[in-house]
Order: C-alpha cells, then sequence, then structure tokens
C-alpha cells in the first residue's frame, strides 16, 4: 500500500500538472454539453430529462478517464521505460498500475464535481442529486471499464500513435451507444461505452428502472471487464514493442 | 554471476542477438559493457535482469527481481518535481526509510555530493541540467539495497565533470562485494579513472574481456583500440 501511495503522489502531481487530463475530462465535457444544451437557457428541460442528457456527458468523462488518462497512460509509461524501471525498483508492476488508476479516479471524482456543479448552477438543479448521481456512476463503472482497456498497454505501437486513435475511439464507441437498445444486445460485452450508458441510466432513474435481468447482465458484463483486466496486467511484458528501453 | 553459452534471437528475426557468450561478472569492480549500437548491450541486460529468457545457455547465479535495480535509459520526469521528490520516489517505492529533511540520504556522500546534494533538494528537476538529473538519480538508485545493479548509459548526455561524478558513485558501490554492478557506455576515455572490467560486444560474441590497460595495450587511445577489434 505504502508503495501504492508513492505512486499515486506521483501520477495526482502529473494530472495536477498535465492540463490535458483536466482538459479531456473536465473541459470537453463542458464545451459540448454548452453547445448540444445552449437552448436550456431559455427552455430548461425537466429534472428527469435533464439528468438523463448529462449522464451520457458523465459516462464520456468515465470513459475518456479510462480510456486516455489510464490505460493510454500506463502504455505510455511502459514505452517510456518507466514501468520497466520502477517494477525493478518496487518489485512488481501491481503498485504503479494501482496508483495509476487511484490518482485517476480522484481526477475523475473531482472533475465531476467541477462539472455537475457547474451545470447545476447555471441550470437551476439540485447540485447535490447531479453531483450524488455521477459519483455513484463513477464508483459503479470506472474500475471495470479501465482494466477492460488494459489491453491497450501491451499494443505493438509507439505512444504518439495510439492516443490519436483512442481519442477517436472514445467518441465512436459512444456514438455506437445511442444505435443500440436492449439489454440482451451482446454489444454491451464489447462496447464498454454502452456499459457505462446503462449503469448511468438506471443511477439517473434511482434504480426506478431496475429489474434483476438487467442487473445481472450488468454485474456479470463488470465481472468479465474485471477478469479481463486482471488477466491482462499478469501477463503484460513490460518491455515496450515498439521501442528498446 | 555468470552467463554460460548464452545465446539470444529476438522473435521474427533470424539475427542471432547475443551468440553463446560466456562472461562472468566481477565483484570488487564496476562491470562495463562496450558495444557499437545494435551490439546487443540492452538485450544481455534484460537477460541479466531477468526480463529476457535466453533462447539457449545458463545463468549463474541469477538473481530475482526484487535483488535487481534496473535504470533505464531515458525515462522522463515531470519537469516540477523537486529533488527531494525524485529521491523519495526512489527510496520509499523501495520500502526503504527516507527522510525528506535531510539532502544527505546517501551514505559516504563527500562534500562535494553534499553540496551538490544540498542544492538540487528543493530544486525542479526541469531547472536541473541533464547531468545533475543523472547523478541525482545514479545516487538515489545506488541507495537501493539491491544484489545486482544495471544502468543502460547512466552518462549518455552528461557533461565530462558529472560522468565522473556518476563513474565514481557507481565503482563506490561495486566495492561492496555482495553486490555486482554494471553498466554500458559509448564514452571510453572516463573508463580510464575507474576500476573496471570491460566486456566488448560484437558480432553477438564477447570480442574484448578485460581490464582498460589491457584494452588501450597496443593503443593508447581507447576509441582506436575500441574501433580495432570491432574491425577485426
Amino acid at each position: 500500500m505504502r508503495k501504492s501511495y508513492e505512486f499515486f503522489i506521483l501520477f495526482i502531481k502529473e494530472n495536477y500538472y498535465n492540463k490535458m487530463a483536466l482538459f479531456w475530462v473536465v473541459f470537453i465535457p463542458l464545451i459540448f454539453f454548452f453547445i448540444n444544451h445552449s437552448n436550456w437557457f431559455t427552455n430548461p428541460p425537466e429534472h428527469q430529462q435533464a439528468y438523463l442528457q448529462i449522464s451520457v456527458f458523465w459516462s464520456f468523462m468515465v470513459l475518456i478517464s479510462a480510456v486516455i488518462n489510464t490505460a493510454v497512460e500506463l502504455f505510455t509509461l511502459r514505452d517510456r521505460g518507466f514501468f520497466k524501471m520502477f517494477s525493478f525498483i518496487a518489485g512488481s508492476k501491481g503498485s504503479i498500475i494501482f496508483g495509476k488508476g487511484l490518482a485517476n479516479l480522484s481526477l475523475l471524482i473531482i472533475s465531476m464535481v467541477v462539472f455537475n456543479t457547474i451545470v447545476a448552477l447555471l441550470f437551476q438543479l439540485n447540485p447535490l442529486i447531479l453531483i450524488g448521481k455521477g459519483l455513484l456512476l463513477v464508483v459503479l463503472t470506472f474500475i471495470p471499464v479501465a482494466l477492460f482497456f488494459s489491453w491497450i498497454v501491451a499494443l505493438p505501437f509507439k505512444a504518439e500513435s495510439i492516443v490519436p486513435a483512442f481519442s477517436l475511439l472514445t467518441i465512436i464507441l459512444l456514438y455506437m451507444t445511442s444505435s443500440l437498445t436492449g439489454f440482451e444486445s451482446f454489444l454491451l460485452l464489447i462496447n464498454p461505452a454502452e456499459f457505462i450508458v446503462r449503469v448511468a441510466e438506471l443511477v439517473v432513474t434511482s434504480f426506478e428502472a431496475f429489474i434483476y435481468v438487467n442487473l445481472t447482465v450488468l454485474s456479470v458484463t463488470a465481472l468479465i471487464y474485471i477478469m479481463i483486466g486482471l488477466l491482462t496486467f499478469k501477463l503484460i511484458n513490460l518491455e515496450s514493442k515498439a521501442s528498446r528501453n | 554471476m555468470e552467463l554460460i553459452d548464452v545465446s539470444y534471437q529476438y522473435k521474427k528475426s533470424n539475427r542471432q542477438v547475443l551468440n553463446q557468450i560466456n562472461m562472468k561478472l566481477k565483484h570488487d569492480q564496476l562491470n562495463v559493457v562496450l558495444g557499437l549500437n545494435g551490439a546487443g548491450k540492452t538485450t544481455l541486460f534484460n537477460i541479466m535482469a531477468g526480463s529476457f529468457k535466453p533462447t539457449s545457455g545458463t545463468v549463474k547465479e541469477a538473481f530475482t527481481h526484487e535483488q535487481i535495480a534496473y535504470q533505464v535509459q531515458g525515462v522522463p520526469f515531470l519537469n516540477q518535481l523537486k529533488g527531494k521528490d525524485l529521491v523519495r520516489l526512489f527510496i520509499k517505492t523501495a520500502s526503504q526509510p527516507f527522510d525528506p529533511k535531510s539532502a544527505v540520504f546517501a551514505n559516504n556522500m563527500n562534500k562535494r555530493e553534499r553540496t551538490l546534494a544540498e542544492r538540487l533538494w528543493e530544486q525542479p528537476l526541469g531547472q536541473m541540467s541533464l547531468g545533475e538529473r543523472r547523478w541525482l538519480m545514479v545516487m538515489a538508485m545506488c541507495e537501493l539495497d539491491r544484489k545486482l545493479y544495471i544502468f543502460d548509459e547512466p552518462t549518455s548526455g552528461v557533461d565530462p565533470d558529472s560522468r565522473l561524478n556518476v563513474l565514481h558513485k557507481l565503482e563506490s558501490v561495486a566495492l561492496n562485494p555482495n553486490r555486482y554492478v554494471v553498466m554500458s557506455t559509448h564514452t571510453l576515455q572516463e573508463l580510464e579513472h575507474v576500476d573496471c572490467h570491460i566486456f566488448l560486444l560484437h558480432d553477438g560474441e564477447v570480442a574484448f574481456d578485460g581490464t582498460y590497460d589491457e584494452l588501450t595495450e597496443s593503443n593508447k587511445n581507447p576509441d582506436e583500440a575500441f574501433r580495432q577489434i570491432v574491425s577485426l
């Protein structure tokens, strides 16, 4: 735990000084939110409808945090030799991964509070409800989704080439969710954005749309994501596939 | 630590990077691996560290992950980190005690090292020279209690004065009989000032195995001596 804490401190500092991390998780969703919902100033929707619309942006925040800020960042750490050097120093790679995950979870929590506070104040929504629901979504989805994307770390490419590719991928994954219906769709399993959006729907409706089948599907999906991540991180090679270090 | 008939070939490559090499690391001396770019120095280090499994051959007295400190080339750190933050990261992630108030974090620091450490302690990495950053990293790495220390080009891009500081630090760690220290370099002149044992890799083999004096026996210029061996 002590080792993870040290890595957590390092990555928190990186998050603080790296403005891009905040840009992706807070400013991009805010900008798109205002572009899409500027009419709310004159024509505000009813609360439940507003929460549903806002939850799409929460989903984006969770997804971008899991893909870009966590999995792609871990890939970069491996590509630059950090992973290798510190796995020898710390004795294992687990503490580095845990520290990184925890730092990004913290960033996501702060981002969620900032985003929801701004939206609530501007559109006269209850900030506590918004923040509470947003944080519940983070707790339920961030860890499984971040673990699901652990395969990114094993890719045989250079860091510079994968960042733009995965930024685009997150948008495509979110776009694909809108065309799907029904919990029985197998795409729920292979599109984590779909998983986040479905959990967000349950969170927003305060689990009123709750049925055991849905919950079972989501729980099994989360478990599969977690298992994929744990297995990948166990098998992952510390050597960069594209750079020598 | 001894490598016996060790060979290594990368998958999807028909070139044998290391071809049945034999080498025995020396205690009490700094072990230096030389070679042209692509000669297999980093591959050799990865085999020593256990990151790569040799295609054939054995590594005698191999160490576990926890017994090794392996400094790889060019790991970037956040410019805003201070000297003490970097040292803390190395020491505390290795579960060793660390006092953030004391810049004298290493045992047996001489006066010059103390002065430099005190100056760098509160200074952000972004304001340090490359040599200062390297020196600080090497110092922190040397504080780890390990059996095998591997440094991949620790003096690369470093000015002559800082290079000597780094080398003398590595030399002092190598004096401990329970430790092996191995490094690679392309700057041969600096080796004159340290007690080292040289292994020169060429064409997948150890083309030279001996001291600096033996290397420069026929030609006092080490670069020329090196060139003669690799052009044979």
